[in-house]
């Protein structure tokens, strides 16, 4: 953020919920301190999305300010950002615990990278106060600790990638005589070890994104905001990344994984923020949004008339010749295909199985436009 | 402090690396090179069948040591500007801001690193060249010229000048659009400068206002005003000034402490503007 943009400190104490808090997906919450965002769940055990529920009024309550906690590695409350008549960032609160690795999802637009910029001083908010690693957001200081790799990026391409790592170690700032050992050891973390003399413009994307991870990592940071890291690597450079998050993980690096590559959040990450139109829709552990099980259904024909008479079941979406009958339980599969075959459905194949995340965000995004059930 | 002088390398690094800095020296080099040679043939030029007079030979040198040190500076200002404009609008537009605005570094640090590089660029390639232009003219023709130090400190007070006036527009505009920018606002206030010039040569004090005005607005073309004058001896001037005036080499005033005053406050104003400005971009 340019400098002197905000600078207090929150003090801010829990205010009563509104009703419009984003869904949380499991009881007891993963970020330590006072549970400032009340946990709210449905009764199928699916996060009731209380932001998205009719509020009743015209105008939905503001989302509520949260508190920050000394422990916190990220503390956000109340962020808000418009580019002109665009809103990218409505009122967003969160927090993550320190060690905590989160994925960040939602579609294009939702103010993903706007919200990682904003962490790490690139754009300023226009309103809302946030902590990280209990620095306030904007101070030089508050960088110091942290390693980004944003999503569209370049290195000077007149410099070798050992120039760019020696120049990122000196900006740190990291000890002269330190540099060598760390370039030496951030190069092999990402797979450059034999690049060190090769010059930026010679690399291909791919590896220009392991530099950018190399350079995230320089210096042990204890907060790893990556954007996008797998957007131009291999299969080996993506299971490269999930190693280095793993890592991170180990050593108690708190990591924000921006990332439309919901495979990789889903074998990465311990919890999940969806943002869309600017506003956090859900957060909560990815365990609560992968831990369902459900229901596939093929059918020989048309899936979509069939929907009402599985209604007693839940929510039940059709996409042409499939059914999908979320968070059934599996003693009650029989009576799915037993009312299907009396409501005059040819049953193919039914596969129990678990919602996958891509699955459980498009649900959510569906929910949230007014689409879904 | 160290930051500064991080952002300071760099900019001096990616002159070189980019080949911007031996594209200096190169073109330097040439010119340099003509103008001993030209200098050193300037005393055995005939003029209808007669050799030139010392004071006509002098004459010539002055004319010629102006026109020539116009030409480095013009070569130092387009250079200087491609340098300039880019350094900043082109990390914003490429990306490479990105990574290093997210370091722990204020933004005045870098804006400052870059316009110290510059500025040791700018002034190293004035010193230089400058320098030996005025070597040139003296080795070839014997004509001293009266103030070297003011005349290479102007025209490097000048370059400057245009290179922050670059970097102020590289906040504003595209990197392309910024090195046009300040190049054109360069010839501008030089051709200005000139209708100033026949304002006072046809005593209209309306068109010479146009020349006040320029060299309020923007200095090069007064600070060059500086040079011309460190350049011509006063015998030259008292001799040659009815059939001179008006002469865009020729400047028979020199520049007075209020006008250096005032540039340095235009310049100290414009490196302002910029830390404001870039202090506020977001990407």
């Amino acid at each position: 953020m340019p400098e002197g943009a905000r600078g207090t400190a929150p003090a801010t104490g829990h205010e009563p919920a509104t009703g419009h808090e984003p869904a949380s997906l499991l009881a007891g919450g993963p970020a330590p301190g006072p549970p400032a965002v009340p946990k709210t769940f449905a009764a199928d055990g699916q996060g009731a999305i209380g932001g998205l529920e009719p509020s009743g009024g015209a105008c939905p309550p503001a989302p509520k300010a949260i508190s920050a906690t000394a422990r916190d590695a990220i503390w956000c409350s109340r962020l808000s950002k418009s580019y002109g008549q665009r809103a990218a960032l409505r009122a967003v609160s969160l927090r993550i615990a320190p060690g905590e690795v989160v994925g960040l999802l939602g579609p294009n637009g939702a103010g993903k990278t706007t919200l990682v910029k904003m962490l790490v001083g690139l754009v300023r908010p226009d309103s809302g106060e946030a902590l990280v690693l209990g620095d306030t957001l904007g101070r030089p200081e508050a960088r110091r600790e942290i390693g980004y790799l944003p999503e569209l990026f370049r290195y000077q391409p007149w410099l070798n990638v050992a120039e760019v790592l020696e120049l990122h170690a000196s900006l740190r700032p990291i000890a002269r005589a330190d540099r060598p050992s760390e370039i030496r050891r951030v190069l092999a973390l990402a797979g450059l070890a034999d690049r060190a003399p090769d010059r930026v413009g010679s690399l291909s994307k791919g590896l220009q994104q392991r530099l950018g991870l190399a350079v995230a990592l320089l210096g042990h940071p204890r907060l790893l905001l990556l954007d996008e890291p797998t957007s131009a690597l291999d299969p080996t450079g993506r299971a490269d990344v999930r190693s280095l998050i793993d890592q991170c993980r180990t050593e108690g690096t708190t990591v924000l994984l921006n990332s439309h590559m919901l495979s990789e959040v889903e074998r990465s990450c311990d919890r999940v923020i969806v943002l869309d139109r600017g506003e956090v829709l859900a957060d909560g552990p990815l365990g609560a949004w992968l831990d369902h099980d459900m229901l596939r259904v093929r059918l020989d024909g048309d899936a979509a008339p069939f929907v009402p008479s599985l209604a007693r079941f839940g929510e039940v979406s059709a996409h042409a010749r499939e059914l999908t009958v979320p968070s059934l339980a599996m003693s009650l599969v029989p009576d799915v295909v037993a009312t299907l075959v009396h409501a005059g459905a040819r049953v193919l194949s039914v596969e129990p199985g678990q919602v996958s995340l891509e699955e459980k965000l498009l649900q959510l995004l569906a929910r949230s436009h007014g689409e879904g059930p | 402090m160290t930051n500064i002088l991080i952002f300071a390398r760099l900019t001096v690094l990616e002159a070189s690396r980019r080949k911007v800095l031996w594209a200096l020296v190169g073109l330097a080099a040439l010119i340099i090179g003509l103008s001993f040679w030209g200098f050193a043939r300037l005393p055995d030029v005939h003029a209808f069948g007669t050799q030139l007079s010392a004071a006509n030979s002098h004459l010539t040198t002055a004319q010629l040591l102006g026109v020539v040190l116009f030409a480095l500076s013009f070569v130092g200002a387009l250079g200087m500007s491609f340098v300039a404009a880019p350094t900043l609008a082109g990390e914003l537009e490429s990306g490479v801001a990105l990574s290093l605005l997210a370091r722990p570094v204020r933004r005045s640090e870098v804006l400052l690193g870059k316009w110290l590089g510059l500025v040791g660029l700018a002034v190293a390639y004035v010193v230089l060249v400058g320098g030996a232009e005025i070597a040139a003219a003296e080795t070839g023709t014997g004509y001293q010229v009266p103030g070297p130090v003011t005349a290479v400190a102007l025209l490097a007070a000048q370059t400057v000048s245009l290179l922050s006036l670059a970097l102020l527009l590289s906040t504003l505009l595209s990197p392309m659009a910024a090195s046009v920018v300040s190049v054109g606002l360069f010839g501008t206030a030089w051709v200005a400068g000139l209708v100033g010039d026949i304002g006072q040569t046809l005593n209209d004090p309306s068109v010479a206002e146009v020349g006040t005005v320029d060299h309020l607005l923007l200095p090069t073309d007064g600070l060059w005003n500086g040079v011309m004058n460190a350049l011509d001896q006063t015998s030259l001037v008292s001799s040659f000034s009815d059939r001179l005036v008006g002469n865009p080499f020729f400047q028979p005033n020199g520049l007075t402490f209020a006008y250096l005053l005032w540039s340095a406050a235009w310049l100290v104003a414009v490196v302002v503007a910029t830390h404001f400005r870039f202090s506020r971009v977001e990407l």
